[in-house]
């Protein structure tokens, strides 16, 4: 299997299948990456079709000096930073449980994509307040968060997707692991601690 | 619990540590339990999050894409095509090009015949066509005044661009305004627009009790909050050319406000008094050893209508940065702290 630099160069020679193969291989990615900062699937694959769109029409500024993941996600966050600027006088905080047209919560939107089919109620309560909990986190802490915990990445490839010192992330994760502590404990606080039970059943 | 140690946990919790401290605390882990508790917490955290199930794109994703990616390449196109130099685009009225204007010399200079020339020599046509052929003298000048209506233009639009705070309801007058702060070598740094209650601090360890107080040097005191930590106010006592006894009594009437959580509070009470209802936006400038929140209105006016703030020297090296909205009074910047 051919590796993303390699791909990329055939892409820049104008090979477009080269395209199609980055694009199979690294969508699924950057949906959920959006996906966890928006939490609504049509924006989170519209940002993702901005990144890919931006890849395509800047192909020749690709350099294999970094890892391509690392380029790439650093599209992402400028496009992430673009949309919040675009977006600064009409985006408000929603609730989870504002419900949209069909009559459902956030809560419930993000639940129902959740891995497990046989969720319960209280697993749908957990689900609710992690999503919560990475809603509330400051911008800088929940990319991040998002980076490390649900793309993988490790440290050094954050600092140089955000161009951050790699202490920075590790404060920042810090932080956002804190917060996100404070605040699963709190939602779940009276709940016969079901975030904690449930932790303690997928380990 | 030690902070460094709680995000080495994190760090371990995640596989980020270096073999030798990964084991330092493995073995820490095992002997300690709340460290063993605590570490236990970050992996319980981690793998709720992993609870959110993975989002697959819809069927309309690729197609969606496709599109796009058509769409875009077809306007870059069509944008290349429109800035191809001689199109119909680049004509632009009144502009006639080098080329063009040789030629029409050459003609008009041709047009006078040699017979003319000779039975009129001194007449006004052949002098004209003789200075086509040899070029006027003073040619150069067209070209002076061009580049010099150029410019008039340039410094005109530049003026009006670069301070719209002359018509304060424009939207980006903030924006401009911190711009030519931050620009300043002398100036605090600008560091975010708060539209909360809450001040995001997360460098300040929780537990750590700040001390706000109006600013004590400004016009603008009752529109300005200065945040000091201990041991900033530390400083200020120990500084022999500070008041003491004003300084005392300012701290006497400051308000005390706790980080948690990387944030602070801001006293409802107090906020509203200095820098406007909670809605209202406030400019947080980081400044050596302490942070200011000003009410961006009043920033705003200060960067826009303060004349003396473009009269504020660049400090020598050793001394900090000078305050904003104060006056060039050639004090020692410690001074700008006292009341």
């Amino acid at each position: 299997m051919k590796s993303d630099p390699e791909l990329m160069s055939e892409f820049a020679q104008g090979e477009e299948s080269a395209f199609d193969k980055l694009v199979k291989r690294h969508q699924v990615g950057l949906l959920n990456f959006f996906f966890r900062l928006v939490w609504d699937q049509t924006l989170a694959e519209d940002l993702t079709q901005e990144v890919f769109l931006r890849l395509y029409m800047h192909r020749e500024e690709y350099e294999p000096r970094a890892k391509f993941t690392t380029y790439l996600y650093r599209i992402g966050r400028n496009c992430w930073i673009d949309y919040l600027r675009r977006t600064k006088s009409e985006r408000k905080v929603r609730s989870l449980d504002a419900q949209d047209e069909n009559g459902h919560s956030l809560a419930e939107a993000v639940a129902a994509r959740a891995e497990d089919p046989r969720s319960t109620v209280g697993k749908d309560e957990l689900t609710g307040a992690v999503v919560e909990a990475i809603d509330a986190l400051p911008e800088e802490h929940k990319l991040v968060f998002i980076l490390s915990e649900v793309q993988g990445l490790k440290y050094q490839e954050i600092s140089e997707t955000l161009n951050i010192p790699v202490g920075t992330v590790k404060s920042r994760m810090f932080h956002a692991v804190k917060r996100l502590r404070e605040h699963l404990g709190r939602s779940m606080k009276g709940a016969t601690g079901p975030w904690q039970e449930a932790a303690d059943e997928s380990s | 619990m030690d902070e460094q140690l709680q995000e080495d946990l994190v760090a371990l919790a995640k596989g980020e540590l270096e073999p030798a401290r990964q084991a330092e605390l493995e073995a820490l882990a095992e002997s300690d339990a709340a460290v063993r508790e605590e570490l236990e917490q970050i992996r319980g955290t981690l793998r709720a999050v992993q609870r959110i199930g993975v989002v697959e794109p819809s069927a309309e994703f690729r197609v969606t894409l496709e599109k796009r990616i058509r769409d875009s390449v077809a306007h870059k196109e069509r944008s290349g095509r429109m800035q191809r130099p001689g199109s119909t685009a680049m004509r632009l009225p009144g502009v006639v090009s080098p080329g063009a204007r040789e030629s029409a010399s050459r003609i008009d200079a041709q047009s006078v015949s040699e017979s003319a020339r000779a039975a009129r020599p001194g007449s006004l046509s052949v002098r004209l066509a003789e200075r086509r052929e040899t070029g006027s003298p003073f040619a150069w000048l067209r070209y002076v005044a061009l580049a010099a209506a150029m410019v008039l233009v340039t410094l005109t639009l530049s003026h009006f661009l670069a301070f719209p705070a002359v018509a304060p309801e424009h939207p980006s007058a903030t924006e401009v305004a911190m711009k030519r702060w931050v620009e300043r070598k002398d100036a605090p740094r600008w560091d975010r627009v708060l539209r909360g209650d809450t001040l995001e601090l997360v460098e300040v360890p929780d537990g750590t009790e700040l001390v706000l107080m109006p600013h004590l040097k400004t016009d603008a005191r009752e529109e300005c909050l200065v945040a000091y930590t201990p041991d900033q106010i530390e400083a200020l006592r120990s500084n022999p050319a500070l008041n003491a006894q004003q300084l005392e009594a300012a701290l006497a009437r400051s308000f005390k406000a706790t980080v948690e959580g990387g944030t602070v509070a801001l006293p409802p009470l107090l906020r509203a008094r200095h820098l406007g209802d909670s809605g209202a936006p406030v400019v947080v400038l980081r400044c050596p050893g302490r942070f200011e929140l000003w009410s961006e209105p009043v920033l705003r006016r200060y960067l826009r209508d303060e004349p003396r703030m473009e009269a504020v020297p660049a400090p020598a090296a050793d001394l900090p940065e000078t305050p904003p909205g104060v006056p060039s009074t050639g004090k020692a910047p410690a001074e700008d702290d006292r009341a």
